[in-house]
């Protein structure tokens, strides 16, 4: 097991990873294209394009004579191809039949400086000219476009990006203010304009604006379902993101960075933050609670290096967000992924560790190597393990815990009455839930003694307040846990005192567990309360059976027929009653009996003559 | 048992309403030595031939009871002006409580009186061990007898007052101070109180641990402890007669109090007369003084506060004397927690240190939460009923507020009390076999509309006294005191 004192040798916490896709470099003209998912690339009159799959999948498009390409841009199932051969007019050409048309910008004569395949509502595609972005609809037979409507700005520069949906536009004389528009299947929003500030550390609130911007500068991603903007100030060597808000555009998170020179990828909902020199990786989570690193940047790795995909240099791999690197020299695309075991070895802050692996996903979904840790759910048990082994105080443990609850409750709780099965969901996740805390770290821990009872006893009510705060639901198995150990250490009082005041711990299994502690001889009181226990459950067959074990007839009876048990057969009683050895006893027994099943009894004498030998024997010690 | 005792001896009877003695039949056997039976007597200065003449009357009655019963001889006698109740609280040593008719008011059973003496016995151990113990420590007996005579004396001198909360409560059926009040606590507020405890628990000095239990307290309800129930008691009495009136004292001070703080002239009067009171016990309220980190520490004369010395604090014996901790009480909030340091841990500021921040600090921020959700005047109030419910298990108790009880006509109270008697009757003759399941049910009718119900089922036991109700047969009455028990202790009287 691993113990969390020890942090072992630093190792990388980013791995480059082999996507298996390779590509012809062929010059400077290659671009990701984030709408196809597409490499496009101009070899003369041609257009080519590489499908992003493992293996070569490229296919050669002819646009025809004319003049050099300047830009291309595929469409969303990458059948269309917009061309750019002059300012004033796009080329657009249908990959399989090679049919094409020409379009230029509504407003006449005006050049067109980017286009865009983004689609919300009935827009299609979009031009930006200088004076704002005009709305297209491809028509039906595929054969042209329909103006439908403009925004109007004055857009110095723009950007685009698919996975947020934004189109970015620095707008006014220096293209200072940006504007976003996000395109969404209702339509295409207008966020609230803002500038970047010439922020100081100390006072962001209110340092003026930047002079100066360069797009280059700025970037566009998703973490966590949530948009935003980064901005890096290379002379300050400082990252900024500004959050998307439906009515409001904020700036969040602010980071020091080591270097000038610095490429942004995004993994698993993770920023990562590339420093080419010195060759280290900022790893930084939007969702941690405070903005200082967790993990203390380290140099990238390479996982799987081979002759045929040689290690990369750095300084000449292209990012591409989120999470793509193309090595044009040597046709290789690189992924990032996080070795997870090594995340888990590198700090010692453990709350915030297993609050960070607890928002991974886990692998085969996104960024973890198969082989490095990606059974995060191991990793993040083996954690709490380690910290209750060390005994660690409290004020350590509850953390950890609190962050084990919250994860659980978010990938479980939100929407119960949405329908989907909420135990499917969190399997997907890595989240531990009650019963795995219970089972793999507070049982095992009791099982192994590896841990003292007493410190075992708090680590359990700090649990249990966790799950409480959390409104998470725990395991009956818990109780009975914690039960045990109150007992390992002698405090019989606490039992009673927990049962005898929290009805709501009651259960059959720690009912059953009581009486199996009765017979042990464990906890005098223990068969009292599992009778209290049943009858607050309203388990009264219990309960008579309890009373009978006990040799208290009268009760067991009176018992059954105020509740109606009919699970106790009728010669049950009259047996329990014989071995009582007063004919009293037996008799009136008889007679409730048989009044409520006569035909279930034999007669009267019959029976005494059946239990005889009991009334005799006591016959013998009275005499 | 009636004796038939001559007339009583005392020449001023009204003037000792109240005796106690703890004697020692092993000691004083030979004649002209009897005065060394007796290890206790209050009032002190009652002469020792009347102090050897009370023994003496006791023992003999006794021993002749015991001719016709040698397992259960006498316990109690009733002579014409006064009672006597005889309670062996450890081999050989036997306590007795003698009282005037004239000093309680209304009927008092003979096992509230008991209890009385159960109780004294139980603080006493608390504070000093068993009194064998101390017997075969200092065989002249003069060990016990110093041990016991502070108690002895604070004790004896509240209840022969004739007013206060012991007093009163002996006069009420329905008394909340048969057991411990434990308040359930709802489950987040549970959870809360248990990681804090738990915490607490794991406090260590240098490597040992300093903590060896703690009982906490909201008001005078019980919210858990951590000792065994006995243990509980007793430290639950302890603060029921110390503790939370030193806490009072100084949180809700009485108007002189208030008025020597307003006008300073007259400090001088009241300071002059506390200094010349003697050392007190810790069971007394005096003895204690609250210090500004929310430490309750003994008083040690009129030395003052400093911050950076040990905290004088008593031991306690607890398990019946087989575990010796210092009892440190916190107050945090409107909590008081009690925490049993470990033996040989002073209260040095290193452990009052460490204890604040691991329980104190919390319970402080907990608090506000705590008094809302649990702060209601009349807790327990069952409009139409007025009630005592116990759990022999955990000895734990609900009942009416005393106010309430005592809206009650001074007719049903003494039927409420013969009802009571009655079943500590019943409870006395079935101890003999423990291990069977008890159940009871008396049910009477009184003058005024009145109805007296208790029921005993297990460890459950429920009095129940209903006033000018329309109700006219048994099965009516039954059928309304269900009511209260399935709606208020569910599942136990079923």
């Amino acid at each position: 097991m691993m113990s969390p004192g020890q942090v072992t040798e630093p190792s990388p916490h980013v791995l480059l990873q082999d996507t298996g896709i390779r590509f012809e470099s062929s010059g400077n003209s290659l671009r990701y294209d984030d709408v196809s998912l597409q490499l496009l690339a101009v070899r003369g009159q041609d257009v080519v394009t590489h499908r992003l799959a493992p293996g070569k999948a490229v296919q050669v498009t002819p646009v025809g004579d004319g003049p050099p390409i300047m830009a291309v841009r595929a469409s969303g199932d990458g059948s269309l191809l917009a061309v750019q051969r002059s300012p004033l007019q796009l080329q657009f050409v249908h990959r399989s039949t090679l049919n094409m048309f020409v379009q230029g910008a509504n407003q006449r004569n005006s050049p067109i400086t980017g286009f865009l395949w983004a689609r919300s509502g009935d827009c299609d595609f979009v031009m930006v000219t200088p004076t704002g972005l005009e709305l297209f609809q491809l028509a039906p037979s595929g054969q042209g476009l329909r103006f439908l409507d403009a925004r109007r700005h004055p857009i110095k520069w723009h950007m685009y990006s698919h996975e947020t949906r934004i189109a970015l536009l620095g707008t006014g004389e220096i293209g200072l203010w940006l504007q976003a528009y996000q395109f969404t299947s209702e339509g295409i929003i207008k966020l609230p304009p803002f500038q970047i500030a010439a922020t100081t550390p100390q006072d962001s609130a209110r340092a003026p604006p930047l002079s100066h911007l360069d797009p280059d500068d700025i970037r566009l991603m998703t973490m966590y379902g949530r948009i935003y903007c980064s901005y890096i100030d290379r002379r300050e060597q400082r990252l900024y993101l500004y959050r998307f808000y439906k009515d409001a555009v904020m700036l969040q998170h602010q980071y020091d960075l080591a270097g000038k020179q610095v490429h942004l990828s995004v993994v698993n909902n993770l920023l990562l933050a590339h420093h080419v020199r010195p060759n280290l990786v900022m790893v930084i989570d939007v969702c941690a609670a405070t903005s200082s690193l967790l993990l203390r940047p380290q140099p990238i790795g390479v996982a799987q290096a081979s002759p045929e995909a040689p290690a990369p240099n750095l300084q000449q791999l292209r990012f591409e967000l989120p999470n793509l690197m193309l090595d044009s020299r040597a046709g290789v695309i690189w992924r990032c992924a996080l070795d997870m075991a090594a995340i888990a070895k590198s700090s010692q802050d453990w709350p915030a560790l297993v609050a960070f692996l607890q928002r991974r996903r886990p692998a085969g979904q996104a960024g973890s190597l198969p082989g490095t840790g990606a059974d995060i759910k191991g990793l993040t048990l083996a954690i709490i393990k380690g910290v209750l082994v060390e005994r660690q105080p409290m004020h350590v443990v509850r953390p950890v815990l609190d962050a084990v609850n919250a994860a659980f409750v978010e990938s479980t709780g939100s929407q119960p009455a949405s329908g989907s099965n909420p135990l499917r969901r969190y399997r997907s996740m890595p989240c531990i839930a009650p019963q795995e805390m219970v089972s793999q770290v507070l049982q095992w821990l009791h099982d192994e003694e590896a841990t003292d009872a007493q410190y075992l006893q708090a680590a359990v009510a700090e649990y249990l307040a966790s799950t409480e705060v959390h409104n998470v639901v725990v395991p009956p198995a818990l109780h009975t846990l914690a039960l045990d150990i109150a007992l390992q250490q002698g405090h019989a009082a606490q039992v009673v005192a927990t049962l005898a005041t929290q009805p709501q711990l009651d259960s059959a299994i720690l009912a059953e567990h009581l009486e199996l502690l009765a017979k042990r001889g464990a906890l005098p009181e223990s068969r009292q309360l599992a009778r209290a226990m049943w009858s607050r459950l309203g388990m009264y067959d219990q309960v008579c059976r309890m009373l009978l074990q006990q040799g208290a007839v009268l009760e067991a009876m009176r018992c059954a027929r105020r509740h109606s048990v009919q699970s106790i057969p009728e010669t049950a009683f009259l047996h329990a009653a014989a071995k009582t050895g007063d004919i009293g006893t037996f008799t009136a027994v008889y007679r409730a009996c048989h009044q409520s099943a006569p035909a279930a009894l034999p007669e009267y004498a019959e029976a005494y003559k059946q239990y005889t030998h009991f009334f005799r024997a006591q016959a013998n010690d009275v005499a | 048992m009636a004796s038939t005792l001559k007339p009583d001896r005392e020449e001023k009877p009204d003037s000792r309403p109240l005796q106690l003695c703890i004697f020692d039949d092993r000691r004083g056997t030979v004649e002209g030595e009897e005065p060394d039976k007796i290890l206790a007597f209050f009032p002190a200065d009652v002469p020792v031939d009347e102090q050897t003449a009370a023994v003496g009357l006791v023992q003999a009655m006794v021993a002749f009871t015991s001719i016709f019963s040698q397992d259960a001889p006498a316990d109690t006698m009733q002579a014409e002006k006064h009672r006597w109740v005889i309670h062996t609280c450890e081999p050989h040593i036997q306590m007795m409580l003698i009282a005037n008719r004239q000093w309680h008011s209304a009927p008092v059973r003979d096992e509230g009186l008991r209890h009385l003496l159960r109780q004294l016995y139980s603080i006493f151990t608390l504070l000093h061990g068993p009194l064998q113990r101390l017997l075969d420590q200092d065989a002249s007996g003069s060990a016990a007898r110093t041990a016991l005579k502070g108690v002895v004396a604070e004790f004896g001198d509240r209840l022969a007052r004739g007013k206060g909360n012991e007093f009163i409560s002996l006069h009420n059926p329905l008394s909340m101070r048969d057991g411990v009040p434990w308040l359930p606590l709802p489950r987040p507020l549970f959870t809360s109180m248990q990681s804090i405890i738990n915490t607490l628990m794991l406090t260590s000095i240098r490597g040992s641990p300093a903590v060896h239990g703690a009982l906490l307290l909201h008001e005078h309800f019980l919210l858990w402890s951590t000792v065994a129930l006995a243990d509980t008691s007793a430290l639950y009495q302890c603060a029921l007669h110390a503790l939370l009136p030193a806490v009072r004292a100084v949180t809700q001070p009485s108007i002189s109090k208030r008025l020597a703080k307003a006008l300073p002239n007259s400090t001088a009067s009241f300071r002059s007369r506390s200094a010349v009171q003697p050392q007190r016990v810790p069971l007394s309220s005096k003895a204690w003084r609250l210090l500004p980190t929310g430490v309750l520490g003994l008083r040690n004369g009129d030395a003052p506060y400093d911050a950076n010395a040990d905290v004088d604090i008593p031991h306690t014996w607890l398990q019946g004397g087989e575990t010796q901790c210092g009892l440190l009480p916190f107050r945090a909030g409107d909590f008081l927690l009690l925490v049993l340091l470990n033996d040989r841990m002073s209260a040095s500021p290193e452990v009052l240190s460490a204890i604040s921040q691991a329980a104190v600090a919390p319970l402080k921020k907990l608090s506000g939460r705590a008094t809302e959700e649990l702060h209601r005047v009349n807790r327990f109030h069952v409009p139409g009923y007025r009630y005592l419910y116990k759990d022999t298990m955990l000895g734990a108790v609900r009942a009416s507020p005393a106010s309430k009880v005592a809206t009650l006509s001074k007719e049903s109270l003494a039927l409420a009390n013969s009802v009571r008697a009655e079943l500590d009757a019943e409870e006395r003759c079935r101890e003999a076999e423990p291990t069977q399941v008890r159940y009871a049910e008396v049910l009477v009718r009184g003058p005024h509309d009145c109805w007296v119900t208790a029921k005993q089922a297990g460890q459950h036991e429920v009095s129940i006294v209903l006033e000018q109700r329309n109700e006219d047969d048994l099965l009516e009455v039954s059928k309304v005191a269900q009511k209260l028990t399935s709606k208020h202790m569910p599942n136990t009287f079923a």
